[in-house]
């Protein structure tokens, strides 16, 4: 993302122009649900998550300082959202319907699209099982790509914590998925 | 200087997604090379990136990108209509102990509501209603502000308030050769006296 571009929205918005944030929320919209969806496994959650976290950096922006960068904020509120969000509905997910979310299959065998389908769940299974810390680090490096430095920034940890973090979820994710494996 | 296992373990990945230096992408290679025990490890990170890389993709209908805004700003507004705003939890976490402290005051004061103010000649006595006592102390509470306790009792309760005064103060009297009126008894004489008022009805119902 454009840094310079983000701070200008940022200061045209400070100054009360409230289109600025819009064009702020279209910037980053896409990464946000990528990021909140791979961390609640649920399309429809992900998609009313994703909105959540705009309207809490709305009410926060103001007050951002800028000691961070706007992006490592944004992640971090959207980790934190995420987190606390799959705390929350744990127990709902376990009681409610199965997530109707179709997957792009470009298969045209109906036993590889069915394969396909297994394994998607036992990786979502498996990423939902990880520890906290674990799962946010796997999913910020994995899906999201961003810098050992930057997530540290993200998780306010030191990058070597995060590098073991990130194994070990390998691990754990590796461990989960055994039966997979041809 | 020789590499321990421990050392390259947490550059495997690194080593997989190129994100190592030079120095240490040798120092990694040059390992996997001599330790059967690390290139297991190495190749079974492999297999699992292979394996999350069949993830299907999940894209939400282009319709909820073209609503995105709009529903941001509506749920904005609406935070601000029901004046819900993002209260930081140690302020959540002080507003209950504050609800709770108010809550905690508002028993004791009520609490307090019901101590009696009894007076007897100069002095005056204050103090909390034991149960059995009640009706009888409220009745003294009525004679002296009347108005005050009338949101306490209902009619009903206040006539057996008045026939057990007048009780009472007949039992009282009927002792004779007293100094003081049965106002001026002091919270103890006046519990004695009910106590013995009480044993008197209780000789006459048994036999």
């Amino acid at each position: 993302m454009n840094e310079g571009i983000t701070q200008e929205l940022i200061r045209r918005f400070k100054q009360g122009e409230e289109k600025a944030f819009n064009e702020l929320v279209n910037l980053y919209k896409k990464r946000i649900f990528n990021l909140v969806f791979r961390m609640v496994r649920n399309k429809e959650d992900a998609m009313d998550l994703a909105q959540e976290v705009f309207v809490k950096v709305y009410h926060s922006l103001k007050d951002f300082r800028g000691e961070s960068s706007f992006s490592t904020w944004l992640h971090r509120i959207a980790v934190n959202l995420s987190l606390n969000f799959t705390q929350r509905d744990r127990f709902r997910s376990f009681i409610s319907l199965p997530d109707l979310t179709q997957p792009i299959l470009s298969s045209d065998s109906p036993l590889k699209d069915f394969e396909k389908k297994e394994l998607d769940k036992a990786i979502d299974q498996a990423v939902l099982s990880l520890p906290k810390k674990q799962k946010a680090v796997f999913v910020l490096r994995h899906y999201q790509e961003l810098q050992y430095s930057e997530i540290a920034k993200v998780m306010g940890k030191s990058e070597g914590a995060i590098k073991a973090n990130y194994f070990q979820a390998l691990k754990k994710l590796k461990k989960s998925l055994a039966h997979f494996e041809e | 200087m020789k590499v321990r296992c421990k050392d390259i373990k947490f550059k495997l990945i690194g080593y997989f997604d190129n994100t190592l230096s030079p120095e240490e992408k040798k120092l990694v290679q040059n390992h996997l090379d001599t330790c059967s025990r690390c290139e297991k490890e190495f190749e079974e990170i492999v297999s699992t990136f292979e394996m999350l890389k069949k993830e299907s993709l999940i894209e939400p209908e282009e319709l909820f990108w073209t609503n995105f805004v709009p529903a941001v700003r509506s749920k904005i507004e609406k935070k601000e209509e029901t004046g819900v705003l993002i209260i930081p939890k140690w302020k959540f976490a002080g507003g209950i102990v504050t609800f709770f402290l108010i809550l905690l005051l508002g028993v004791f004061l009520f609490r307090n509501d019901r101590k009696v103010m009894f007076k007897s000649g100069a002095e005056s006595y204050t103090y909390l209603l034991p149960a059995e006592n009640e009706k009888i102390e409220e009745l003294f509470y009525a004679a002296e502000d009347e108005s005050s306790i009338r949101s306490l009792i209902t009619e009903a309760d206040r006539k057996k308030l008045v026939l057990a005064e007048e009780e009472l103060e007949e039992y009282y009297w009927e002792k004779g050769g007293k100094e003081k009126s049965l106002e001026e008894l002091d919270i103890k004489q006046l519990e004695d006296l009910k106590k013995t008022l009480e044993k008197e009805k209780f000789k006459k119902e048994i036999l």
